[in-house]
């Protein structure tokens, strides 16, 4: 599987660069932001669908029918893209902790309870933003799974606004949103983990 | 032992039904696969790299059901498909890279001296290379991993004509190991009649015959005589008539026409055609 892993960092370097300038940008701009968690999620979400970007490419350039010539399982070719967002996303999370870990230290405002709800929302938004799109597009193709992603981006979104109206003042006060949060981790953790597996199970049974 | 052994192979789409194919390429032999565009030809490539699931039937390669460890078998196998899917951005040499770790018996410097040997470029991006170039590179891929089978599926296409000898001498050569096969498919009859052992004809999903192609050419022959003539010869030993200015051109049953007619050689082309006709 390694030679699938340096073939995506390869492309990732060729074809991504864009994504990792302006990953970089927001997360310069973040430092002066860090009030909008919107500034220091988006380059979070941005190195998350990196993969995606990859697979469509793959399928162009038809990248997929050919590595069914190659010694390589379903498994593993979807694997190997997993592998590669992880290697990414967690360069960036760990680049992303440096960063802000660095410049509260600078400014005295460290504290390691609120940096560390910090990373754990980083963790979450990364695992859950790559963990929607990629099973949809190992099933049916970048571009019907493209269609599925944004169906589902729409049922998450519609059902997110309709939990926020039933979260009360008094429902809020009774949960420890912050307490909770490790649990929330874990489940986007899981969540990664479950789309991993779908992808296996649904590229296995495509006919290229 | 048998490089490629296809059994009742059955598999339908919509519009087409590769029906019942049998086939059998034993080690050391170069079989050539001739159909029309849509015959089945890819088809069974696929199915044969299990990239398509079969309906029915078996397939073993190098006597492995192609089921159950293909990706351990494609480490012996090298294909070459009409297309060449490497990302475009990406030069020889990256690809070299990638294949070194893809491959356990992987050649850098076999894939080094095909590269020389086909001019092409180690740094060039894949996306500037012409059809013939791309199709270059397959191949040195292909002959770099020390297969034991070659999967060939229109692999001469795209390239012209002094490349295309010199692969198909490649090939040639690449049999003189009797443990080394290839299954190869081509619209360019002429390049499988210099390099096959055996012959098999698709048309319409159905095999319509696999011999030993020193065997065909001995079987069947061309009379060329006149209306007259050709009346005095056994029905049964005329395959095909086609009236031409000149005469009558028969295809015939060598074994069954008397001495004193000129009996001349028949390509492998001429009796495609004429059993596809038949077949319709």
């Amino acid at each position: 599987m390694k030679g699938l892993i340096i073939k995506d960092l390869y492309m990732a370097g060729k074809y991504c660069r864009t994504n990792f300038i302006i990953m970089l940008i927001f997360l310069a701009f973040s430092l002066w932001q860090r009030d909008s968690l919107f500034i220091a999620f988006y380059p979070i979400m941005l190195s998350a669908i990196i993969p995606t970007n990859l697979l469509a490419h793959d399928e162009r350039c038809l990248w997929l029918q050919y590595s069914e010539t190659l010694p390589y399982s379903r498994a593993q070719i979807v694997s190997g893209k997993y592998i590669v967002g992880l290697i990414i996303q967690t360069a960036f999370l760990i680049l992303t902790g440096i960063v802000h870990a660095a410049a509260m230290n600078i400014d005295g405002t460290f504290n390691l309870a609120s940096f560390g709800i910090f990373m754990m929302l980083l963790l979450t938004v990364s695992m859950i933003s790559s963990s929607i799109n990629l099973p949809f597009m190992f099933k049916s193709g970048v571009e019907k799974g493209r269609l599925a992603y944004y169906v589902m981006i729409g049922i998450v979104t519609g059902g997110s606004v309709m939990f926020s109206s039933l979260l009360t003042e008094e429902i809020q006060q009774k949960i420890d949103l912050y307490g909770s949060l490790p649990i929330v981790c874990l489940i986007s953790i899981a969540l990664f983990a479950l789309s991993w597996y779908l992808a296996i199970v649904f590229y296995k049974k495509r006919e290229l | 032992m048998n490089a490629l052994e296809i059994r009742n192979l059955t598999k339908s789409f919509k519009d087409f039904r590769l029906d019942n194919l049998n086939l059998t390429l034993p080690s050391g032999c170069i079989m050539g696969l001739i159909g029309e565009n849509g015959a089945g030809k890819s088809t069974t490539i696929k199915l044969i790299l299990d990239m398509l699931h079969k309906d029915g039937g078996s397939i073993k390669i190098l006597g492995e059901d192609n089921e159950k460890n293909i990706m351990l078998l494609k480490e012996d196998v090298g294909v070459v498909m009409d297309y060449v899917g490497l990302p475009e951005l990406l030069t020889a040499k990256q690809i070299g890279k990638i294949m070194k770790n893809t491959f356990k018996n992987w050649d850098q410097d076999e894939y080094k001296r095909l590269l020389t040997k086909f001019s092409l470029p180690e740094n060039k991006q894949y996306r500037h290379f012409s059809r013939g170039m791309r199709m270059k590179l397959g191949i040195a891929i292909a002959m770099s991993h020390g297969a034991k089978l070659l999967l060939l599926d229109e692999a001469t296409s795209g390239l012209d004509p002094v490349a295309r000898d010199e692969v198909v001498e490649m090939f040639y050569d690449f049999t003189r190991d009797e443990n080394h096969s290839i299954l190869i498919s081509s619209h360019i009859v002429s390049d499988l009649e210099k390099l096959c052992d055996y012959i098999a004809f698709l048309h319409k999903g159905k095999l319509l015959l696999c011999e030993e192609k020193d065997m065909l050419l001995s079987k069947y022959g061309i009379v060329h005589c006149t209306p007259e003539l050709i009346s005095e010869l056994d029905a049964a030993s005329i395959k095909h008539t086609k009236v031409t200015p000149y005469g009558i051109e028969a295809i015939v049953l060598r074994e069954s026409i008397p001495e004193d007619f000129k009996i001349s050689p028949i390509t492998i082309e001429e009796l495609f055609l004429f059993m596809v006709k038949e077949a319709k």
